[in-house]
């Protein structure tokens, strides 16, 4: 047992404290974070413009098509490019997405976090746009008609009364691709970042002991995962003060 | 036709088809100012979809909705004969044309007008001529009122509230009156504070809809309308929702309303308020009006048969 621990404390030293690999670590976890920050906040913007072209396509076909006109013609390209958009993001597999941005969109560029962030963030998008759009249609039909029959038009009454609504429906949802999208980004390592599944890795290579560094990595992302489950848990539950 | 007398809203030749269902088969009537005109008819005969036809929460499929004297439906102008007829540059058209020909009846005035717009070519047979299009255009765009603005006059109160379920009560009073009317936050909070305390509920300003029942969620939803200093406020079956026990309140803030001389167009099966308050009662049935009359002649002396039987089965 004594000698388990001491051979325990070694590895310990050998893996973080020896030449300060922990800061690698370090590094590559801030790396992690910025590239799932960035990448959720593109996410949500790309996923609300696709939501409302989409879900007010839904909404306003009917009466769109009777009338015809330029109106129809844009929102029915867009609702189609959008739909398109769709297939193909939920369609190939994330790391396909990404060593296509790196190699062939951005071939020209050297920074690698903005290109990961950009492919994170589109691919994130997609779904965070289906979540959004399930959110729109289940808030009552009846909030909707109220904010129309003030005088507020289809816009104002989105952002006013529909979309702050929708998002505390969709909070949870929102929550969970947070964490889908932090897990998501140890691929990054693909295209050369050194996120913190790359650094763990780099460490491993380096030290030759793979338990002590790919551990670390985990409860590292689990940590994160709990700690922001938490917070959301926490945030629901103000939110949740107009429901009884 | 050019009227003189101005309804407050007037409904002209009201259809609404739901597919191949037509609910509405042409309704006309008028609104005047201060009315308080009740609607009633058996489920499904159109009446709801009538009052939100009005606002246009349903878009009818033909007819006319107008506001004072402006044009709520969204009509093709191009093939819009009243507006021509109502609009100034007619009537501009029509002052030089009879200061030029002093004596002339209205019938040759009107029949040399149409001439020379058809000379210039203002008008084409098919409807194509530019000159036409932009002038019918201008002459729309003259008499009609957006339906955003319309509404803002238009108030309305909803069988199922309708409060906004993420605000507080202070906020769905005061949200649209800021928000459209532009009002600054301490106006409008005061505002929303007077018609809370004329309704009772000034205790209630900071709780959210789901804490409130649902008398105190429909009184409120009134004066959500009424903060926006509305015209008229359409009330759709505002007590069916209720418990027996709160329609009462709400039908008592009703009441106050119509003493104040508001505007009133009440869909409901509450004969009692149709009979104490009405100034004029509407029986719709299959999509049309079958009757339409004072309170006293509606229940106490109907003529149409469907109506006699209708008040047979719901006044026992």
């Amino acid at each position: 047992m004594k000698e388990w621990f001491a051979d325990l404390a070694q590895q310990f030293e050998l893996n973080f404290i020896t030449g300060d690999r922990w800061t690698w670590l370090l590094d590559g976890f801030k790396m992690t974070l910025v590239i799932t920050f960035f990448a959720t906040l593109l996410g949500i913007a790309i996923g609300v413009v696709i939501a409302t072209v989409r879900s007010s396509y839904d909404k306003n076909k009917e009466s769109m098509k009777k009338k015809g006109g330029f109106g129809y013609r844009v929102l029915s390209f867009f609702n189609g490019l959008c739909g398109l958009y769709l297939t193909i993001i939920r369609g190939t597999p994330v790391v396909v997405q990404l060593l296509i941005m790196y190699f062939i969109i951005f071939a020209s560029s050297t920074n690698s976090t903005m290109v990961a962030i950009i492919s994170f963030g589109i691919n994130s998008g997609a779904y965070v746009a289906e979540i959004f759009r399930g959110g729109i249609m289940s808030v009552d039909k009846g909030q909707f008609e109220a904010g129309r029959s003030l005088g507020f038009n289809y816009i104002e009454t989105m952002r006013y009364i529909v979309i702050p609504q929708m998002f505390k429906i969709v909070l949870p949802m929102l929550c969970n691709e947070f964490i889908v999208l932090l897990k998501e980004t140890s691929i990054a390592g693909y295209v050369g970042i050194r996120d913190l599944t790359k650094a763990g890795d780099l460490i491993r290579g380096r030290t030759f002991s793979a338990f002590m560094p790919l551990i670390a990595v985990a409860l590292i992302y689990l940590a994160v995962v709990v700690i922001f489950t938490k917070l959301v848990k926490r945030l629901e539950r103000r939110l949740r003060n107009s429901d009884h | 036709m050019i009227t003189e007398k101005k309804a407050l809203v007037k409904v002209d030749g009201l259809y609404k088809y739901f597919g191949s269902n037509r609910v509405l088969r042409g309704i006309t009537s008028e609104i005047d100012k201060g009315e308080v005109v009740v609607v009633i008819g058996p489920s499904g005969s159109g009446k709801s979809t009538f009052l939100r036809c009005l606002n246009l929460l349903e878009e009818p499929t033909y007819g006319e909705v107008w506001l004072e004297d402006k044009l709520v439906t969204p009509v093709d102008p191009y093939l819009h004969a009243d507006v021509i007829e109502l609009s100034k540059t007619y009537q501009k058209l029509y002052a030089q044309y009879k200061s030029a020909h002093p004596g002339e009846s209205e019938e040759s005035i009107k029949e040399a007008l149409i001439q020379k717009i058809k000379k210039e070519d203002l008008l084409n047979e098919k409807h194509e001529g530019k000159a036409y299009k932009s002038l019918m255009k201008q002459i729309y765009d003259e008499n009609y009122i957006n339906i955003n603005l319309a509404r803002q006059k238009i108030g309305m109160v909803f069988q199922q509230f309708n409060l906004f379920e993420n605000l507080t009560v202070i906020d769905n009073i005061t949200l649209a009156p800021m928000k459209l009317l532009k009002m600054s936050k301490d106006d409008a909070t005061k505002k929303a504070k007077e018609l809370l305390e004329r309704i009772g509920l000034s205790d209630k300003a900071d709780s959210y809809p789901v804490q409130l029942s649902g008398g105190q969620k429909q009184r409120i939803a009134i004066i959500r309308a009424l903060a926006m200093d509305p015209d008229v406020l359409l009330f759709d079956e505002p007590t069916s929702a209720l418990d027996p026990e709160m329609v009462g309140e709400v039908l008592d803030v009703m009441k106050e309303l119509a003493k104040s001389g508001m505007t009133m167009v009440v869909v409901t099966h509450e004969m009692g308020f149709a009979k104490e308050v009405a100034s004029r009662v509407i029986f719709i049935d299959e999509g049309v009006i079958m009757e339409e009359n004072t309170p006293e002649e509606f229940f106490g002396n109907p003529q149409n048969p469907r109506l006699r039987d209708f008040l047979s089965k719901v006044l026992i």
